[in-house]
């Protein structure tokens, strides 16, 4: 798994590719912990590149919604790939997670949000 | 009185002789000898003209001398090949000459200044052409002009005033002309050896550096290996090596061909625009860096990797890639440039780049050649920690995988219930580790039997810390006096309070009522469960709302009721049947475990139906439990065949009797 962050002036992107599974998904909860503690004004979380998650993945997807929520930071994940699409339908996660389809735009509502 | 024992023609060959056999002796290497042999052409010619008497052939001799050094300058790097400038000279020379040869004696001495000019023209054309090209022997080129192009002008000189007739002329002029190929030649050997020596010092310098690298690589790694502790080595290795002002190292993800900082050291002003805002203040402009990518290709940072080639930019300010770069009162100056791209084998794992930000201060050719050698090496530190990091990685979760798998073991059921009322089969296969999988059956009371399929998030000793959570939750909370949703219900409360953040389980569970013959089932996130009805032949999923548990409290959980009749089968499955993966990377999906539980439900307890035709008269009785439970093992195992299984698998099965 590769996980790059870029840090904008408003919103802090995480961009994962390969498997976010039991060996790697600790990595990106360490990103997302440091993110949301630079005070950031929004994450989003690029699931794009994601080729397998597992329920160690989903759990720290879990994790970055409580920790966003109790640090008040928005979180959107975006760009959901078909594998982790399918495995957060199973486990009925889809309305449960800040999940949306296109990055631009939530970076940007992300941003006038701040603005606002 | 010496003219008859010294005549002034014999001083000139004695003299030559005694240079040529002094050259010899002194650098007695073949390939030193042309010093040697351009001597010895030079007596030659003497000899041939105090022989013949004819003044052309000095001339043609000193061209022929000069042809020698030219050659000599090619071989020693130079040009050489440009005969423009320097043929002009050779012109006037032999015109000079000639003009000499057929005017009478009458003729004032000055026209000796024709070939004069023309030689000395002809020399410093020459050597400046040859020197324009080659850095390399510069030096002995340059050093070369003023004893060539001097010793020519005032010897010329002398020889114009005095006539080359006269004893001195022959005496002294004529001899010192031998010392000019011999000092430049002398000089040359001399700077060779002096190189020599410069770049055995370099290679030992080159291989303590080096060594001191990997020392202070290795003595950085103290308790814990890190990969940002080594980049750090490496950087501050190689800024120290260069006396370079700045430094990065970047590397590559490969998904989306960027690169990224990963370590800075000192002042490094990336290659291209910046915003003026990130300039004002040291601390902005560190963490603008740290958080900048550059996409494969762009920059000289992003070329260095494409072409996976060292970039050395000695001076910026005539590159168009460091236009951003050229203000010397600006941050964001830079002076001179190297990227090294860092490959091991094909791949490509990021780039070093290194400045200089003083004007006039650049890198120099042996600094380059240092880096790149030094490149290779941090390549293969870089690669070596981040192996060694995946693999410890790996080693810590297994041996905490071993310990959870032991809890594991220990909180399968032994036996499970069976009465004259419900008969249960099981069957858990843990992966490698292990994976999360519980399952239990417990008797609520006489007539009511739960049964639970459980699989949590994760692996290892968390995992198996929230599978012994769901045994005691579901063992406390579990009676006949509630349905299955508010047992679910109260699970998620339970657990949602003492479990981390990040962690849950998805649990289908389902109380069956053997007096009203009634399954109650609640789903949390969990595969739905099938049900197949015998009486209309018919396989269907079930499934309710609902979250997995330990996720959020107040979560509600609907009860589903559904009817069941005697030797109606009931299946719970984890997703590490769905997910089992063969050698093709093809997944057993939740369809082929559909199918199978489909197919041997139908075709009873005698198995598939070329079986019953070969039987023939005895019919199949209705599938029990356990015809299920082997049917999917079986199949199962056709599938993956030998593939190795990442997930705990688990099937729990029940027959209504």
């Amino acid at each position: 798994m590769e996980i790059r962050v870029e840090r904008g002036e408003q919103a802090g992107v995480i961009r994962v590719s390969g498997d976010v599974d039991l060996y790697h998904s600790h990595r990106l909860k360490d990103a997302l912990t440091e993110l949301a503690g630079e005070a950031s004004s929004g994450i989003v979380l690029d699931l794009g590149g994601a080729t397998y998650i597992d329920s160690s993945g989903v759990g720290v997807l879990i994790y970055a919604k409580s920790l966003c929520g109790k640090n008040g930071i928005p979180l959107r994940i975006v760009n959901l790939s078909d594998p982790v699409r399918k495995v957060l339908e199973l486990t009925k996660l889809m309305s449960y997670l800040p999940l949306s389809d296109s990055e631009a735009g939530e970076i940007r509502e992300l941003d006038d949000q701040n603005g606002a | 009185m010496t003219a008859a024992f010294l005549s002034p023609k014999l001083a000139v060959l004695l003299a030559g002789g005694l240079v040529y056999l002094a050259v010899r002796r002194t650098y007695p290497e073949r390939s030193q000898h042309v010093i040697a042999a351009l001597l010895l052409s030079a007596v030659l010619r003497d000899l041939a003209y105090a022989v013949l008497g004819l003044y052309p052939l000095l001339v043609i001799g000193d061209i022929g001398l000069l042809l020698g050094l030219a050659y000599w300058l090619r071989a020693a790097g130079g040009r050489g090949g440009l005969w423009f400038r320097p043929g002009i000279g050779y012109l006037l020379l032999v015109l000079g000459v000639v003009l000499l040869e057929v005017t009478t004696p009458g003729v004032p001495r000055m026209v000796y200044l024709v070939p004069l000019v023309g030689a000395v023209a002809g020399l410093i054309g020459w050597f400046y052409d040859a020197v324009s090209d080659s850095v390399e022997n510069a030096r002995i080129i340059g050093e070369a002009r003023a004893p060539v192009c001097l010793g020519v002008f005032y010897g010329q000189a002398a020889l114009a005033v005095l006539g080359h007739h006269s004893a001195i002329a022959q005496l002294v002029i004529y001899p010192l002309f031998y010392l000019i190929p011999v000092v430049v030649l002398l000089r040359y050997f001399e700077l060779g050896r002096q190189r020599s020596i410069e770049q055995m010092r370099a290679t030992r310098l080159e291989n303590e550096s080096l060594f001191a690298f990997m020392r202070r690589v290795a003595g950085s790694f103290g308790d814990r290996v890190e990969l940002e502790s080594t980049l750090n080595v490496i950087l501050a290795s190689a800024m120290e090596d260069t006396a370079a002002d700045g430094g990065s190292v970047w590397l590559l993800d490969g998904s989306s061909q960027t690169l990224s900082v990963r370590a800075v050291e000192g002042v490094f002003p990336p290659p291209h625009e910046v915003p003026e805002a990130v300039k004002k203040k040291a601390q902005t402009f560190e963490s603008y860096l740290r958080s900048l990518s550059i996409r494969v290709g762009e920059t000289a940072i992003g070329q260095a990797v494409q072409d996976r080639v060292a970039i050395y930019v000695a001076d910026t300010t005539a590159d168009p890639r460091f236009r951003a770069n050229s203000d010397r009162d600006d941050l964001l100056f830079i002076s001179s440039f190297v990227a090294l791209p860092l490959v091991i084998g094909e791949r490509v794992r990021g780039v070093l780049a290194l400045v200089k930000r003083r004007p006039g201060i650049r890198f120099s050719e042996r600094d380059f050649e240092h880096l790149r050698t030094f490149a290779d090496y941090a390549a293969l530190t870089i690669e070596l920690v981040a192996t060694y990091l995946e693999l410890l990685e790996k080693r810590e979760v297994e041996r905490e995988l071993a310990v959870a798998a032991s809890i594991q073991r220990q909180m399968v059921p032994e036996r499970l219930p069976g009465s004259a009322r419900a008969e249960f089969s099981a069957y858990a296969l843990a992966a490698r580790g292990v994976g999360g999988d519980y399952y239990d059956v417990f008797e609520l009371d006489e007539r009511r039997v739960a049964a639970i399929v459980c699989d949590v998030a994760g692996k290892g000793v968390p995992a198996a810390l929230v599978m012994v959570m769901v045994r005691t939750a579901i063992r406390l909370i579990a009676s006949a006096e509630r349905d299955s949703g508010e047992t679910l219900g109260l699970m998620n409360e339970a657990l949602a309070q003492q479990m981390e953040v990040g962690h849950y389980a998805t649990i289908g569970f389902f109380i069956y009522d053997s007096d009203k013959q009634v399954l109650q089932y609640s789903n949390a996130a969990h595969h739905p469960v099938l049900v197949y009805h015998r009486d209309r032949d018919e396989l269907l999923e079930y499934d309710t709302e609902g979250l997995p548990v330990g996720i959020e409290r107040g979560v509600q959980y609907p009860t589903r009721e559904i009817s069941v009749m005697s030797d109606d089968l009931v299946v719970m499955y984890t997703d590490g049947l769905t997910e089992a993966r063969n050698n093709r990377g093809e997944q057993f999906e939740a369809r082929r475990v559909f199918d199978t539980v489909a197919r041997s439900a139908r075709a009873g307890s005698f198995g598939g139906a070329a079986d019953r035709g070969v039987a023939g008269n005895e019919a199949p009785g209705p599938a029990c439990a356990q015809d299920i439970r082997d049917a999917l093992r079986d199949e199962l195992t056709r599938f993956v065949g030998g593939a190795r299984q990442h997930d705990d698998q688990t099937v729990l099965v029940m027959r209504v009797r």
